[in-house]
């Protein structure tokens, strides 16, 4: 067992030169590390927080914010090892073959490889986040007969897909990479973890060939130096672009930057609430549609995996309607008022349906954003305590995004009418009712699922990274996370990055041979 | 979590309303019995309504009855608003997504009502 090295304890400039340094402590840190542990190579993970929270660190996050309402800059995410998976609901849900495709009706959408090539990832990734077996295309199957068909639907553009939900060992909460998988670090002879290592610079060679070093800092004011063969950055999407944009001793732009992309095409799931009232007229939504603010309320099948239903656009159906993928779930029970009664008792009636059981829900959503070059991180002139420029994030949400969400949501209810269901309610037809979606409750209403700072791309003019995330013109420097999507689709990112990082490790274990 | 109490009891009250009406609801003669006599409940259709007017663009009774008799045919009110909602034929009435032919029902509902209330 090797335990882990706080940075601070290490004497002022030390160096060590490993074969590959992993820049970040998550989940895509973690993972690439065990995933190569067996390997010949020397790795050293750089973890910027120590093992539990620490307000000191946690501030070096901060960061502004301009254009639309966005959750603080250190408060979506966390700096300690496990990153943030450490506030993690455990939502898991694969990407859809879709969300690879290059959509006409979606600017720079696509990626440099369909879902095939993550497919034989998805179930380590799967046993990585710990929720269950893998049961998101079979679901129905798997359910006792009374469950079955929940909501029939018929035929029409929206699906029942599922989520399945991470629990760790001894449930409780979702996997917590730094809690679950400390002790399988420290039993990897080949790995080194040092914390409260704050990376401030990546130094290329005279050339920009090659990456050559990483400069190391700790709040108390050690430095050090690594000198890696090969170097994956795993920091999360903000921090990735940020010590990018940062390291611009050699290129001005920034590292990987000579096309001016890091830092662009941020995106994040907005996740308004009260999109629309459904109405059931026959009674409760099926538990296994109920809203779950985390594992713990979520519908536990036989086996123990934790699962909630929720509402897809089918992929002809976006393919048909030039549409985003979103997500809609069922979210609180609502009482209706005289008004909506009326509307409520008339339309079962002309339908020749009892409405006397009816129950109405608000429903939510995670919408997939379109890709924005405008919705940037950039750096500010103001620094963090480790002398690291701090960064600003301009957000913006498109008005077209919540407009094709809005025929998702028409067709969701033509169908609930069209299968005698139920029915529903559009709530929200302009900005300002989209607005109050994304900002009721006192809450800001994102994902705070940090994507596509460093977007993939096989021409370098178009993605910062390669479809093997090798960032462009330099052979030894990788980025890892979903940093690297270059689409987003609807599904929570964490499982998905999780695969596409088991990938990189297959391709390091080659290039570093 | 059992949501929509507003919403049970007016029902649950509606369904008495239903039991009811062949007792004691009589409506004065209109131009569209035809119409309406397919109705299980006028009334609650009435509450409706108001709103389904304000929905349908330029809406006018006679129009109104003539578009709704082209969407039922001889067939039910049932019949007319499923083929509504296959064909994703609906009116958006206060947000809600309901048939062309329930709505127009609705509205010529609240017309007539209107027309009854007068001496």
């Amino acid at each position: 067992m090797t335990a882990f090295t706080d940075a601070r304890t290490l004497a002022d400039g030390t160096t060590i030169s490993p074969d590959l340094a992993i820049i970040g402590g998550g989940p895509a840190g973690i993972s690439l590390a065990l995933a190569l542990k067996d390997t010949p190579f020397s790795i050293l993970i750089l973890e910027g927080g120590g093992q539990e929270f620490d307000p000191a660190t946690q501030a070096l996050y901060k960061g502004s914010e301009s254009g639309e309402p966005y959750v603080p800059l250190d408060q979506g995410r966390l700096r300690f090892l496990g990153g943030s998976s450490n506030h993690w609901g455990g939502f898991c849900r694969p990407l859809d073959p879709i969300d690879f495709e290059e959509r006409s009706w979606v600017s720079n959408s696509g990626w440099p490889f369909g879902i095939e090539t993550l497919r034989p990832y998805f179930s380590r990734a799967q046993a990585l986040v710990e929720a269950g077996p893998w049961l998101y295309d079979d679901m129905e199957r798997h359910l006792p007969a009374q469950d079955r068909n929940a909501m029939p639907l018929g035929p029409g553009g929206l699906y029942t897909s599922w989520f399945q939900f991470s629990m760790t060992q001894g449930g409780g909460h979702a996997t917590y990479f730094g809690q679950r998988y400390g002790e399988d670090l420290k039993a990897a002879a080949r790995i080194k973890l040092w914390l409260n290592a704050g990376v401030t610079n990546l130094t290329l060679a005279h050339d920009a060939g090659r990456l050559e070093q990483l400069s190391v800092a700790t709040l108390d004011g050690k430095r050090f130096t690594v000198t890696p063969r090969f170097t994956v950055l795993a920091a999360g999407a903000m921090e990735n672009a940020r010590l990018l944009l940062a390291s611009n001793d050699v290129m001005k732009p920034g590292v990987g930057n000579q096309n001016d992309l890091v830092g662009r095409f941020f995106a994040d799931h907005p996740i308004p609430r009260d999109v629309g009232t459904l109405v059931l007229f026959a009674g409760a939504v099926s538990p296994l549609y109920w809203n779950t603010n985390d594992v713990n309320g979520s519908t536990r099948m036989a086996d123990g995996t934790l699962i909630r239903a929720v509402l897809s656009p089918t992929q002809d159906f976006i393919r048909r309607q030039h549409l985003l993928g979103s997500l809609t779930t069922v979210e609180n029970p609502v009482r209706l008022s005289e008004a909506d009664t009326a509307a409520v008792v008339a339309t079962a009636q002309a339908l020749g349906v009892d409405a006397g059981q009816a129950r109405a829900y608000t429903l939510g959503v995670g919408l997939e954003p379109s890709p924005d070059p405008d919705r940037r991180l950039t750096l500010t002139a103001a620094r963090d305590a480790l002398g690291m420029p701090r960064l600003s994030l301009n957000t913006t949400l498109p008005q077209g995004d919540f407009l094709l969400y809005q025929k998702t949501l028409r067709e969701l209810g033509r169908q609930l009418l069209a299968s005698r269901l139920g029915m529903l309610r559009l709530n929200y037809h302009d900005r300002d009712g989209w607005l109050h979606g994304m900002t009721s409750q006192k809450q800001l209403w994102w994902g705070n699922h940090h994507l596509g700072t460093t977007r993939m791309h096989a021409d370098p003019r178009r993605g910062v990274v390669d479809a093997n995330s090798k960032v462009h013109g330099l052979p030894n420097l990788f980025v890892a996370g979903s940093s690297v999507f270059p689409t987003y689709g609807s599904s929570n990112p964490t499982m998905n990055l999780l695969a596409l990082t088991l990938r990189l490790a297959d391709h390091l274990k080659t290039v570093m041979a | 979590m059992m949501a929509g109490a507003g919403a049970l009891a007016a029902a649950v009250a509606a369904g008495a309303v239903w039991m009811l009406k062949p007792l004691r609801k009589h409506y004065p003669p209109t131009p569209y019995d035809d119409l309406l006599a397919r109705l299980d409940d006028r009334d609650w259709a009435a509450k409706f309504g108001a709103a389904a007017q304000k929905a349908l663009p330029d809406y006018r009774p006679r129009a109104a009855a003539s578009r709704l008799r082209g969407l039922m045919g001889n067939g039910t009110l049932r019949i007319a608003a499923l083929r509504d909602a296959g064909a994703g034929r609906l009116v958006e009435v206060n947000g809600w997504l309901v048939p062309e032919s329930a709505a127009l029902m609705a509205a010529l509902a609240k017309s007539t009502e209107v027309r009854a209330a007068q001496p």
